[in-house]
This record gives structure tokens, C-alpha cells and sequence, in this order.
């Protein structure tokens, strides 16, 4: 009696949590799959129908574009933040308590302000007569400015910059938990530094890795503010597109089933990844 | 007899190591023999470990050699070095199946797989793990990760295999299982075996040669026997033999014993034949369970005390003694049954047999 007492008393407390889940994350991932099928109307909203043609409208080349230059850039966005936070998070779980103490501060640092006034600073940066070109023709290395801003480059310079934070930190978390006495065993039974890195290191710290990974890819597949403010318009990602739709262009449904797309490709190609890596755990997630 | 530079197979010379500003090796010089069980012997922070590890290369001394048959291997690196090491938590490879650990040595040195295979199941029958080639180190138990470490340390056949306290984490009874399957095997494939421990028990009982660390030097090194029954300083009789060490001054001699005089009464020893004057202040060993004790004041020496609450550990019941100095002195008995209760005084004797001068520093044997 009084163990059901106690049970009950348990639900009660976590009720909210899940009454909150329900509302605000389920409740409207379901609206927006209703509205997916909804018929639009110019100016007025949509109408509540049962209708395909928000989906078959993507098949036009201008939308499967956007699609491939979404995937792209989250790909080599990836890429890059693993080349580059890989050996940062690496080297950062090496440091003394002090050393990562400073490390993570500065990389904390960042996140006080607001990503979208960091982008600004991207902006001055890259601009024409900005210190990247400053110090670029001060070094000689070139002889007139380079435009940066508004290419590619910007927009993947500013992604892997917005992302990398995740990436060393998954990293780190998994090369703090490293036993280097593993290390140790494998340089006493005959491996060179380098071997014992690809042999012993790199597979204890791979799932740290694939959760940097997935940690970079999913968010990148929906950023759109920093290719819209360093891309200058001319690359359209899908989640530029997504906002156009919702806003300027006034086409709810439409926004609502590209959406539902992108989701429903990102968890595609996490499911392949997990097949393809063989991990269920991952670090620094669930 | 000492081993010598000439039959060594690893030596080290005036072996220095500190850490920020601690020294925790002031000058080691040691020689191995060939097919020796040599035990590094020590309480935590005697610089066991730090030696160990400076051997393999994972350490480098401050100064100081390390000769491993008569070529200085300082500042190879450690996979260079034809010694191997067994860890303390056995350090292996939890992504790797039992297989490949054990394999993992002959693997980096590139050999081909009927070789691989035939040695990696010659080494797993030899320490009695046939057939769980496919398990992960997760699926082990304690005592089995302990012999795959064995088995992935000596399938490279290293001239010296280090061991670090690698029994450490088991249990008693599988603990006096693995001492002796240990020595057995040892003596089997005639390895050099250098063996780090904190535990006397198991330095008495594997070892060919115990080398006893102190504070960072060689306390004393000798067969198990030699440094048992001849302690040559208090720190050995109390750590080896867990000895009473008792103090006091030369009043008599008689041919091979002396008498001690204290507070609390006299005691008898042997003398270590050197000169002793009478009246020079000496200090002697003697082991719990040679101590005779009686309620009357026997004929000979004696020292009296009072008995204090006595506890039963480890099949022997240890009897505290106080002295009326306020020395503690520990009497062991075979068996839960004592005839003294707690609160009585005592007289305790023994034979000048069963006690030995430590600390004389101009003792030779």
C-alpha cells in the first residue's frame, strides 16, 4: 500500500516534465506534419486538406540543389571540424588540470555572446579591407585582396567555426577518460609511437569522435543564418530556403514538408552512419 | 653468492630519479642474474614502481645506467628494449578480443598468420586459457585478465619480464594460486623474472632473491633466507620478518650471545662477531613467535610487561605486550587459544638463538 503509495507520488513528480515533452516538442513536430499535407493559400494561410503536391514540388532542379548544397557543405563542414578539432581535443586532454582548466575557459568564452554578433565580427573580418587580407598582404602572400566574403569559403569558414566547440569537446571528454597505461602496454610489447596511436588511441577515442561527428553534421544540415550573412544570398541551404517559405514567401505548407524532408534525411544518414561505424554508445550523448 | 657483472643479464648502475624536486631513486646499483626470480620489495613510495618502469623505458632516470646484457638501453625507447611488462591492472586492450591481445606483440613485428596462430595458442595453453580466444577482457574474471596479461607479455620471449605488483587486485586464495603458478612458470621457460611487491609473504615465497627498497636505496638484498633470519637493519627485521626491535646496552658477553640491559630488564642475542664493547647501546630483533612468556620471572634474562587486548588475524593470534618503557611487543601464537588475559603482568624471554643485532654498521656477515 505504501509502496504505491510512494510509486504514485514518484509519477507525480516527473508528470510535468513529460506533460511539457509532450506539448511543446511532440505536439508540434505533429502540427507540422499535418501541415505538410495542407493546401496553401496566397495570403490568406493554408487550408487543412490531404494534399502531395508540397512534396512532388521539391523534385523541381532549383530545390534538389539546394538539397545537395546543404549536404555538401555539412559534409565538408564535418570534415574539417574533425581534422581540426580531432588533434585539438586530443592535445587538450593531454594538458595539466590547469592547462584544461584554461582551455575549456577559452573556449567557453565565445558562447557569452551571441552567435549571430560573432558572425559579425566574421563579416569585418573577411571584408575586403579586413585583417584577414590586411595580414594576408602584409605577409606577402598576395598582392591584391581576396574576396572572401560572400563565397563559399566565408560560409564554411564561419559553419566550422560555429561547430567546432562541440567537436573538441566530444574529443576531450573521451581523451580525459583514456587509460594511458593502455599506451604504455603497447609501446612495451614493441609498438612505435605512431603505431600505437592507430592501434590503441584513435579506436579508444573513436566514439568520441562520432559523436564530435554527428554533434557538427545534424546542426550544420539546418544552419542557415551564417550562409545567408557570409554566402550574401548566393547559397541557398535548405534551411534558408525552410525560413524563406515560412516568412517572405508565405507558403507554410511547402516550409513545413521541406522540413519534414530534411528531418527525415538527417535521421537517415545517422542510421547509416551508426550501421556503417558498428557503435551504439556514443560519447557525450545518450 | 651476490650475483656479479659477469652473470648478469641486466644491471644497473647508480640509477637516480626525482620528481618535482622529491628524490625518489638516490643511486640504485643492482645486478640480475640470468633465470633469476628477483623481487623489488618495498612499502608504497619506495621507488619500486619508478625502477620498474625506468627498466622498460617508459621512465627515464635522471642519471645513472641501465645495462641489459652489458648494452646501455638508456634512451631507447621502450618498444627497442627486450624486456616486457606486466601492469598492475594489467593494462589490456579492452576494444581487442583475447586474440589479438595476446597476438598484438608478433602482430607489429609483421608475423604471418600460421606463425601467429600457432605461437598465440602455445601461449594461451600455457597459461590454461585455451579456447577463449573470441572473448573481450570485459568477459573476464580477475584471475583470467591476469593470465592473458601473462600470455600477451611473454610471447615475445623478452629477455627480463617485469612485473608490477600484478597480483595486487585479487584475492587472497587465488592470490597464493597464482604465486605458485607463477614460479612455475617461471622456472618452466627459465625467463629473468623482476617482480614488484609490497607483500613480504610473496617475496618469501617466489622469490630466488629479494631486493628490499627503502626510502629510495637498497635496504638490504640476499636470498628470502638471508634477509628472514638476517636482518641487517631494524627497517628489514620489522618489514620482512615483522620483528620486535628492542633497544638497550651491552652488559655481558659470553662467547657467541650478549646480553642487553634496559629499563625493563635484560635480553639475550647473538653476536654478529664483530667487537662490542660493554656498555655500547645495541638494538635486536626477535620474531613474535620465539618469544617466551610466563607469569614467574624466569632464571635467565627477561624483560616484564603487562598484556593488552590480543587479536586473531590471519591464522595467528597476535598478543601486544607493553613494556614498562612504553614499547610495544608483539607475540604471535598458532592457534585462538592464550592463557593471559589482558591487564596481567608478564616476563618474556628467549633463547639468544632467536635474536639478531640490527642496525651495526660496521656489520659484515
Amino acid at each position: 500500500m505504501n509502496a504505491l503509495k510512494g510509486a504514485g507520488r514518484w509519477w507525480l513528480c516527473i508528470a510535468p516534465m513529460y506533460l511539457f515533452t509532450l506539448v511543446f516538442v511532440l505536439g508540434p513536430v505533429l502540427y507540422m506534419v499535418a501541415v505538410s499535407f495542407a493546401q496553401n493559400e496566397a495570403g490568406t494561410g493554408f487550408r487543412w486538406a490531404f494534399t502531395l503536391e508540397n512534396f512532388s514540388k521539391m523534385r523541381d532542379p532549383i530545390y534538389l540543389q539546394c538539397f545537395r548544397e546543404s549536404f555538401q557543405l555539412a559534409l565538408s563542414t564535418t570534415v574539417l571540424n574533425a581534422l581540426i578539432g580531432y588533434p585539438f581535443g586530443y592535445f587538450m586532454g593531454r594538458l595539466s588540470a590547469k592547462g584544461k582548466r584554461i582551455m575549456m575557459f577559452l573556449i567557453m568564452v565565445p558562447f557569452w555572446t551571441s552567435s549571430l554578433i560573432r558572425l559579425y565580427g566574421w563579416l569585418i573580418l573577411l571584408q575586403a579591407k579586413g585583417a584577414v587580407n590586411n595580414l594576408l598582404l602584409a605577409l606577402g602572400i598576395i598582392d591584391a585582396p581576396l574576396k572572401i566574403l560572400y563565397t563559399y569559403p566565408a560560409v564554411l569558414i564561419g559553419m566550422v567555426y560555429g561547430l567546432l566547440p562541440f567537436m573538441i569537446l566530444a574529443v576531450y571528454t573521451s581523451v580525459e577518460k583514456m587509460d594511458w597505461t593502455l599506451v604504455e602496454a603497447s609501446r612495451d610489447l614493441g609498438a612505435s609511437r605512431a603505431k600505437a596511436f592507430f592501434t590503441v588511441t584513435l579506436p579508444m577515442t573513436l566514439p568520441g569522435l562520432m559523436s564530435g561527428v554527428i554533434l557538427t553534421f545534424v546542426p550544420s544540415m539546418g544552419l542557415f543564418f551564417i550562409a545567408d550573412l557570409l554566402g550574401g544570398n548566393k547559397i541557398v541551404l535548405v534551411g534558408s530556403l525552410i525560413q524563406d517559405q515560412m516568412t517572405r514567401g508565405s507558403n507554410q505548407p511547402f516550409a513545413a514538408a521541406l522540413a519534414l524532408v530534411l528531418a527525415a534525411m538527417t535521421t537517415l544518414m545517422l542510421w547509416g552512419y551508426r550501421k556503417l561505424t558498428g557503435t551504439s554508445e556514443l560519447e557525450g550523448m545518450l | 653468492m651476490e650475483p656479479n657483472e659477469t652473470d648478469a643479464i641486466l644491471q644497473l648502475r647508480d640509477v637516480k630519479k626525482s620528481f618535482d624536486g622529491v628524490e625518489v631513486l638516490k643511486g640504485i646499483s643492482l645486478c640480475v642474474r640470468k633465470g633469476d626470480f628477483v623481487t623489488l620489495l618495498g612499502s608504497s613510495g619506495c621507488g619500486k614502481t619508478t625502477l620498474l618502469r625506468i627498466i622498460a623505458g617508459l621512465t627515464e632516470p635522471d642519471g645513472g645506467q641501465v645495462l641489459l646484457e652489458g648494452h646501455d638501453v638508456l634512451g631507447q625507447p621502450p618498444e627497442k628494449r627486450d624486456v616486457n611488462t606486466i601492469f598492475q591492472n594489467y593494462a589490456l586492450f579492452p576494444h581487442m578480443t583475447v586474440y589479438q591481445n595476446v597476438a598484438y606483440a608478433l602482430k607489429i613485428r609483421g608475423v604471418g598468420k600460421p606463425e601467429l596462430d600457432r605461437r598465440v595458442r602455445e601461449m594461451l595453453s600455457l597459461v590454461q586459457m585455451e579456447g577463449s580466444e573470441r572473448k573481450t577482457p570485459a568477459q573476464l574474471s580477475g584471475g583470467q585478465r591476469q593470465r592473458i596479461a601473462i600470455a600477451r607479455a611473454l610471447i615475445n620471449e623478452p629477455k627480463v619480464l617485469l612485473l608490477d605488483e600484478p597480483l595486487g587486485a585479487l584475492d587472497l586464495q587465488l592470490r597464493r594460486q597464482m604465486q605458485h603458478e607463477l614460479k612455475k612458470l617461471q622456472k618452466q621457460l627459465g625467463t629473468t623474472f623482476i617482480y614488484v611487491t609490497h607483500d613480504q609473504e610473496e617475496a618469501i615465497n617466489m622469490s630466488d632473491r629479494i631486493v628490499l627498497l627503502h626510502d629510495g636505496g637498497i635496504e638490504q638484498q640476499g636470498t628470502p633466507n638471508e634477509i628472514y633470519d638476517h636482518p641487517r637493519t631494524s627497517y628489514a627485521a620489522r618489514f620482512v620478518g615483522s620483528a620486535n626491535v628492542l633497544h638497550g646496552t651491552a652488559e655481558h658477553i659470553d662467547g657467541s650471545s650478549v646480553t642487553l640491559r634496559n629499563d625493563c630488564g635484560t635480553m639475550l642475542s647473538l653476536t654478529d662477531g664483530s667487537q662490542i664493547r660493554s656498555g655500547e647501546s645495541l638494538s635486536l630483533a626477535v620474531r613474535g613467535e620465539n618469544i617466551e612468556i610466563s607469569r614467574e620471572k624466569p632464571a635467565g634474562a627477561s624483560i616484564c610487561g603487562v598484556v593488552e587486548a590480543n587479536s586473531y588475524a590471519g591464522g595467528m593470534l597476535r598478543i601486544p605486550v607493553r613494556l614498562c618503557d612504553g614499547t610495544e611487543v608483539i607475540i604471535t601464537r598458532q592457534g585462538i587459544h592464550f592463557d593471559f588475559s589482558a591487564g596481567e603482568t608478564v616476563h618474556l624471554s628467549w633463547p639468544a638463538e632467536a635474536a639478531v643485532l640490527v642496525d651495526r654498521e660496521e656489520v659484515r656477515s
